[in-house]
């Protein structure tokens, strides 16, 4: 399996329409993951839920007159070329900055035609942003709108969490679709790099007929173990790296930044 | 009973559009929670003989004889081959011996080769296997004939497992394999 890093691709959406799978979760595993590996990260939040901005404490690093994604996408949209980095609350954790959602505004305030409007300037935006940093992660929103199509059109790649669920592999279908679309009006291939099971634990009877039908795919697919240090470290706003990084959870988040990521 | 099969039936067809949807030019690889593989791992550990070995219906060791020593007769072949799991590596030792009958008279034979294997169980049995260093040695009336070391960190492959009785069966492609605990 060739890795992103292999590949020369940064910016990453973790997206699926369904919510609830675990793509904040895995948005901070894998980006505080890649800081702590010594790579230079932004993660920016694009779930109007804005739990991952919670979790960095966006609100009380925010100096003033720090945007948000909400603001920067209002700018792009009206036509202005707004400069990143005053968007952007620096060193959340050591290497990795964060562009931090903007609240429910962001979808509400903004509407879906300044949305569909802002996507080619964001896109451009972002893949600017490169030269600075080596990845960008996309915590997507759990939403088939113009927003999850702003954020995923932006990234070259997509990672998908998903539950051993049959909505959830639903959503994984609806999302292949979309970026089928979304490749094909954007003239550039959107790569649907890999399947992240979270929350995987081997007492259900479906979770075997789900592996079977997934060893199948040719698309890596990793598992990542349901474990009581995930919700206990985002209580305390840490990652597992900083709370249990023995723990199975945190040993299957590695994995995939090994395998998928750095290769 | 007829809401199960309902549900089933929705998985195989979630199953069969995301296998046209998701891109086809990738490489299969499913990686298990590493909560799970130490209860996995732990069913293979210890030393396997293999019992039966075939390769596309016929004896493997019938195969070798036609391959390796490009048709000459093996007389009195003996064939050992034992894997040897632990919890990361398996030593897969394949041994040959017999007479070889040469234009010139018969002579021993010998040929062995020792791989050493990165393994990890993954899901419904598939077994990631890949070499990681060994070598392959050969003698003719003791002398040696042939010393070659494998490629380092070769190509994984999966390969098929599951326990039949108490014994292993591993299957890859045509290769069969029935392997018995000998410890």
């Amino acid at each position: 399996m060739p890795s992103l890093r292999e590949l020369g691709l940064g910016i990453i959406a973790i997206a699926n329409q369904k919510g609830g799978v675990g793509k904040t979760v895995t948005a901070i595993n894998l980006a505080a993951g890649l800081a702590k590996a010594g790579e230079r990260v932004l993660v920016v939040d694009g779930d109007p839920q804005a739990n991952l901005s919670l979790f960095f404490g966006a609100r009380e690093k925010a100096k003033s007159g720090t945007g948000d994604l909400g603001k920067l996408i209002a700018a792009v949209s009206a036509g202005e070329r707004p400069l990143l980095r005053k968007h952007i609350i620096r060193q959340v954790r050591r290497g990795l900055d964060l562009l931090p959602a903007g609240g429910r505004g962001l979808r509400l305030e903004l509407g879906e035609e300044a949305l569909v409007r802002a996507s080619p300037g964001f896109a451009t935006l972002l893949a600017e942003a490169r030269k600075e940093y080596r990845w960008i992660i996309l915590d997507c929103s759990p939403s088939n709108g113009a927003l999850e199509r702003l954020l995923v059109g932006a990234s070259e790649a997509v990672i998908v969490p998903l539950e051993f669920q049959l909505f959830s592999v639903a959503g994984l279908e609806a999302l292949v679709e979309d970026v089928s679309v979304f490749s094909s009006e954007l003239g550039r291939r959107i790569r649907v790099h890999a399947v992240v099971f979270t929350k995987a634990e081997n007492k259900l009877s479906r979770v075997e007929a789900y592996r079977e039908i997934f060893s199948s795919y040719k698309i890596p697919v990793f598992e990542v173990c349901r474990s009581e240090y995930v919700p206990r470290s985002l209580e305390r706003s840490r990652t597992l790296w900083e709370s249990a990084p023995s723990s199975f959870a945190a040993r299957d988040y590695a994995r995939i930044l090994k395998k998928a990521f750095l290769g | 009973m007829a809401r199960k099969s309902a549900k089933i039936d929705k998985r195989g067809e979630l199953a069969a559009n995301l296998s046209s949807a998701l891109p086809s030019d990738g490489e299969s690889s499913y990686e298990l929670s590493t909560a799970f593989i130490p209860a996995l791992t732990r069913r293979y550990i210890g030393i396997w003989a293999v019992v039966e070995h075939l390769m596309e219906g016929e004896p493997w060791i019938d195969r070798f004889s036609a391959e390796k020593l490009r048709g000459a007769e093996l007389r009195e072949p003996l064939y050992r081959a034992t894997y040897d799991f632990n919890e990361k590596v398996c030593i897969k030792r394949v041994s040959v011996e017999g007479r070889l009958a040469l234009a010139e008279g018969e002579v021993s034979y010998e040929y062995k080769t020792t791989v050493a294997l990165d393994w990890e169980p993954g899901p419904a049995g598939r077994l990631c296997v890949r070499p990681e260093i060994g070598y392959q040695f050969s003698s003719l009336d003791g002398q040696i004939a042939a010393v070659r070391e494998l490629e380092r960190a070769g190509k994984a492959s999966i390969v098929q497992s599951r326990f039949e009785g108490g014994d292993l069966v591993l299957e890859e492609g045509g290769d069969y394999k029935r392997l018995r605990k000998v410890d």
